[in-house]
């Protein structure tokens, strides 16, 4: 048994020292690479393949729709529809909810500042379920900075946190609704940090100097 | 009354066998860092790794410290183990105010010495902004062993204090 012990750690010693050389070239190539620094490119958006709708209740929902949507297409097997924040709006989302899709998952909001070849600042997606139908649709929609949009609390009354997410985190203003206050940040907090063009640091900071002068006059 | 006694009742012997002389502070100092009672007070990952120091592998009631409270009424030790974010920060703060004194406040892992790696909107950068610490423990999280370490520093901490602190700390001279 002693002599195996013996035997086992000098190969592994062999091994240690053949990884500590590569090791040793990679830390040369990380000193090399700040000297060598660029400043990244504007990421561009890579889309998935997009196809053509080809189920029936796709189809169908395409038609009861009619103009309001401006493109629909399923990718990487998920249904998607682009609608524009225009009058028709709230008609819309109702003709959906109509058709059976009566349970709203969530609400997003993109920033696309930083990204190139994007007309629009902001996204917002409705994600969508239907508990009838065990079907999911992504309703997509645009918007310009300082653009409001109609809010869809009358259609999904779930749609109330999610909008005061959208709104909190992102600064996305929903009209025709009420109680549109901060969610998640304390109320007196200053900007929308999830914003690509927020510092992290100054809302921090600033609420950070606050609650200690607080502290301190409480004491 | 023996011949040699130092008083009525106490002999020599006595003296030398049963007796011990010393500093009131001392004494003081010596119950305070032998029942140091924390409480049962975690945020995020690193009060798993409390709850491990206190159970039965590295058994912190070796030092006394065992019995975590329910309350900051009955707690001696605040240790802040995780994240704590902006949210969370007047808690903390209103917590450690009801501990009563004497109180000590350990700062466990990363994040409660300076945010960590929650270089975040949400997270207060350092706990020590809103309470004062004693302790800084590193690592992300402290294995049960630096938890111990650091209390261990605690109570030299502790040994050295004096009464003469708080009429300072008051203003009071002596």
């Amino acid at each position: 048994m002693s002599d195996e012990l013996k035997k086992n750690p000098s190969p592994e010693e062999n091994k240690k020292e053949e990884v500590k050389k590569p090791e040793a070239k990679a830390g040369e190539a990380k000193k090399a690479a700040p000297a060598a620094k660029k400043v990244p490119p504007k990421p561009k958006i890579v889309e998935a393949a997009k196809e053509e709708p080809t189920e029936s209740w796709q189809k169908d929902l395409i038609g009861k729709l009619g103009d309001s949507v401006k493109e629909a297409y399923v990718s990487v097997g998920e249904f998607n529809i682009v609608v524009e924040n225009d009058e028709n709006y709230l008609d819309t989302f109702k003709k959906i909810k109509d058709f059976g899709f009566d349970y709203l998952a969530d609400i997003s909001s993109v920033d696309y500042l930083k990204y190139e070849g994007v007309s629009k600042r902001f996204g917002l997606s409705y994600h969508l379920y239907s508990v009838s139908m065990n079907k999911r649709l992504r309703v997509k929609v645009f918007l310009d900075e300082e653009e409001s949009v109609p809010s869809v609390m009358e259609i999904w009354k779930t749609a109330d946190f999610h909008e005061r997410e959208a709104y909190d985190l992102m600064g996305i203003e929903f009209t025709g609704r009420d109680n549109l206050t901060r969610i998640l940040l304390p109320e007196d907090w200053v900007g929308h940090p999830l914003r690509k063009d927020a510092d992290k640091a100054e809302g921090r900071e600033e609420y950070t100097a606050r609650l200690v002068r607080k502290l301190r006059e409480e004491d | 009354m023996e011949e040699g006694g130092v008083g009525v009742g106490i002999t020599q012997e006595l003296v030398d066998k049963f007796l011990i002389t010393t500093r009131l502070e001392w004494v003081f100092n010596w119950a305070r860092k032998s029942s140091v009672w924390p409480m049962t007070f975690g945020l995020a990952c690193c009060a798993i790794e409390m709850m491990a120091t206190g159970a039965s592998r590295f058994d912190m009631d070796r030092f006394g410290a065992g019995i975590f409270r329910a309350t900051p009424r009955q707690s001696d030790l605040m240790i802040v183990a995780g994240t704590v974010t902006l949210k969370m920060a007047p808690v903390v703060r209103k917590v450690y105010d009801q501990m009563p004194e004497p109180k000590w406040v350990i700062s466990m892992g990363a994040c409660a010495n300076s945010g960590g790696l929650f270089d975040t909107y949400s997270t207060l950068q350092g706990v020590d902004k809103i309470v004062p610490v004693d302790v800084y423990i590193p690592g992300c999280p402290p294995r049960p062993e630096s938890l111990l370490y650091g209390f261990m520093r605690l109570q030299d901490k502790i040994m050295k204090s004096s009464l003469r602190d708080k009429y300072l700390k008051e203003g009071i001279n002596v």
